[in-house]
């Protein structure tokens, strides 16, 4: 098994009841394993978000979710199917503005 | 003659004679300049020479709103507030809210330029094109809320709006700020310029009303404006109700919330002192810019301890700068102290940003406690920051040596200090710690005001906005581009026609240009193409790089804190992230190239001349540049 932590900020954080967690996956995961825990460990509430994650850098971005692995956006990445590893960092972030 | 948008009327002051002029406000100078920033940069290029002494009488201290100030317009109650900066020796120009910049409209004018110095305390009363100079002796010394509620009085009206200064513009702090309201022209040292002008005060009232050219074009653009807002995913409700403090969990995220003097990045958590949960619970109201639907400003009451009462609107920065860099996780004493700075009228980002540099002086022993009035100033230490505001407010012991600012305290303190001091040009370092945002870092390294978040914001990288382009923050291939991009686009259509800067990546990141556009033009009759737009914010920045240039700036002062150029982050989000000597000289290639700039960062003649900056073209090549 791999252990990935999992930050989440405002409405998301709110579903998952707190702003970082570890969650446990089998060896050779994929980011969308670990969506299918997530969804599975939160139903509808998660269901309702994963469709607005920005996936590939083609799609229109109209202010998605972005999903950062080790602070990289997965759109730079492999999307969905990029490869997890053990002691990987998941950040979701919920479209903020105003800095 | 123009049409629209414009009150017709610059009013010119000279404070050592006590007179004043007016001035036309030309067609040229509104088509080619705007407004806001692009007045003031003019005329700071025209009229202050190279060498002049940034605290003395031939600085000019300008304010300038836009043409849509004023107007039916949402967000556009922003002025620029320009002078040669005392902090930086370059320009110094910050944009400020509120009221004061449509009253300033209201009143008959474009732009105000405060020349020379008066002999002894007074303060400016603009009463409809009427001026007059008044004794301010009594004033002097008084915190700027007060001396706001006291001019009211003195004149008897209280929807009167005031821009003043505190205790620390009056003491010429480098770091002191220009208050209007509640609002700041905060950085750049613009309070220290009105301290050494003896003005305390501008009280400001006025009864005209913008002219617009086309009424129904201008009714159109405006509802085409709104509905673009209402369709923005974060500007309703979220930004709204919870305003610029919820970016401090999305730097948390990204592991780029600067911690202890960005020792410590991405190694604390701030999300439940600091977070929005923790804001929320000592909300108790919202304020809101003339004339703007979103009301941004959270006022938040501090709830606990020696802070129990104090009142105030801490942005993101001030959070950032009183509790991340300081390692701070009492939110309470950071609205404290962002009180304390708004009274003193002092700069809360290069306060806390003072401070926390201070804090790891003496944590590394650098400095000891007889330097700090015996105070024992660790990193987390919130009684000691809280005291300390006031002192480098009222210039006191130690807190006299933080009050210009961190690079004149590391010059006076010597002993290696200058490497653990955040910032650039003087201007101290706002809350995105560069090392995991590239574009963030090249643009503190070029703006022309220093270390400032507010002229080029990557708000790509921060908040995964593709637009222009989709931005991989780490990534240092395109952020030349990309930093010309935003600062161009930020100067022309938030700093010049003036606009709140927040709409920018919330509402129009893809079509800012087109609705600065679409708005000036049925305002002003003008006929302005987005093409136009983008080149006014291109040519504003170029004639600020000239007068910098001509002060003798050059590449190496584009250049970043040595703690960014070395040490990586340890932990977080952007772990093992710098930005490296060669790939800092490599963004600034690509940067110089996309802007038509020498090698070393001087603008061409050539494209000076293709901006129509030809007396900056003259200027440079005379000085040999
Ligand atoms: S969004 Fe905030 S800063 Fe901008 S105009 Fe409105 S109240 Fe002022």
């Amino acid at each position: 098994m791999i252990s990935v932590k999992v930050k989440s900020i405002m409405d998301i954080a709110d579903i998952f009841g707190c702003h970082e967690q570890v969650i446990s996956l089998p060896e050779g995961s994929r980011l969308s394993s670990l969506l299918d825990v997530l969804e599975k460990k939160y139903g509808q509430p998660f269901s309702a978000i994963r469709d607005k994650i920005y996936m590939r850098k083609e799609e229109n971005n109209s202010r998605k979710i972005n999903l950062f692995l080790n602070g990289r956006n997965i759109i730079f990445l492999d999307g969905l199917e990029t490869q997890l590893n053990d002691g990987d960092e998941v950040f979701f972030l919920s479209p903020v503005g105003g800095g | 003659m123009l049409k629209g948008g414009y009150m017709g009327k610059i009013l010119r002051v000279n404070l050592t004679n006590q007179t004043y002029t007016e001035e036309s406000t030309t067609e040229e100078l509104a088509r080619n300049f705007i407004g806001g920033a692009g007045f003031g940069i003019r005329f700071l290029f025209d009229e202050v020479p190279a060498g002049t002494d940034a605290l003395g009488p031939n600085n000019k201290l300008i304010f300038a709103p836009g043409p849509l100030t004023g107007t039916s317009a949402p967000c556009a109650s922003r002025m620029a507030v320009v002078a040669k900066s005392p902090l930086t020796g370059a320009v110094g120009m910050c944009t400020t809210g509120g009221y004061f910049p449509a009253e300033l409209k209201f009143a008959g004018y474009d732009a105000l330029i405060i020349e020379g110095k008066a002999e002894r305390p007074l303060y400016l009363w603009i009463n409809d094109g009427k001026v007059s100079f008044r004794r301010a002796d009594k004033l002097w010394g008084t915190n700027t809320f007060d001396c706001q509620q006291l001019i009211k009085d003195e004149l008897g009206d209280q929807n009167i709006r005031i821009a003043c200064i505190g205790p620390a513009g009056e003491l010429q702090s480098k770091i002191a700020s220009i208050i209007n309201e509640r609002r700041a022209a905060g950085r750049k040292g613009l309070g220290a310029v009105m301290g050494a002008k003896n003005l305390k005060a501008i009280a400001v009232r006025g009864h005209k009303t913008v002219p617009v050219a086309s009424e129904n074009d201008y009714k159109q653009a405006r509802s085409r404006m709104l509905k673009t807002m209402k369709e923005s995913p974060v500007l309703y409700p979220a930004f709204a109700n919870t305003g610029t403090p919820m970016v401090v969990e999305a730097t948390w995220g990204l592991g780029i919330f600067p911690t202890r003097n960005w020792s410590a990045t991405g190694e604390w958590d701030p999300v439940d002192k600091l977070g929005i949960k923790a804001n929320d619970s000592r909300k108790i109201g919202k304020e809101h810019c003339y004339n703007c639907p979103v009301a941004c400003s959270q006022l938040k009451l501090a709830r606990e301890g020696i802070y129990t009462g104090s009142l105030s609107v801490p942005e993101f920065e001030t959070i950032y700068a009183f509790g991340g860099q300081t390692g701070v996780g009492n939110l309470d004493s950071i609205i404290a102290a962002d009180r304390l700075c708004d009274e003193m009228g002092m700069d809360s980002i290069s306060t806390g940003v003072a401070i926390g540099f201070a804090m790891e002086l003496y944590e590394k022993g650098i400095i000891t406690k007889d330097d700090t009035d015996g105070v024992e100033l660790n990193f987390g230490n919130h009684e000691a920051m809280f005291k300390l505001v006031s002192k480098i407010g009222y210039r006191q012991g130690f807190g006299a040596l933080l009050a210009d600012g961190v690079k004149d305290a590391a010059a006076k303190i010597g002993k290696n200090a200058e490497k653990y001091a955040m910032h650039v040009k003087g201007l101290e370092l706002p809350g995105y710690d560069v090392r995991g945002a590239k574009a963030h870092g090249l643009n503190y390294a070029t703006s022309y005001t220093g270390a400032d978040h507010n002229r080029g914001y990557a708000f790509q990288e921060i908040f995964g906005i593709p637009e222009p382009e989709t931005v991989d923050r780490f990534a240092y291939e395109g952020k030349g581009r990309l930093t010309k991009w935003n600062q161009d686009i930020r100067t022309a259509t938030c700093d010049c026609p003036t606009m709140c800067a927040f709409l920018l990546d919330m509402a129009f990141p893809a079509n800012a240009a087109l609705n600065c556009a679409d708005m000036l033009s049925s305002l002003t009759g003008l006929n302005f193409t987005p093409a136009e737009i983008e080149k006014i914010g291109e040519r504003v920045n170029n004639l600020a790089r000239a007068f910098n240039v001509r002060e003798g700036f050059t590449r190496k002062d584009d250049n970043l804190p040595e703690r960014i150029l070395t040490e990586p982050l340890k932990e977080g989000g952007s772990k093992g992230q710098y930005i490296s000597r060669a790939e800092l000289d490599k963004m600034l290639d690509e940067y110089y190239y996309e802007r038509g700039w020498t090698a070393e960062g001087i603008p061409t003649k050539q494209k000076l001349l293709d901006l129509g900056l030809e007396n900056a073209a003259e200027e440079l090549e005379k000085m040999g540049a």
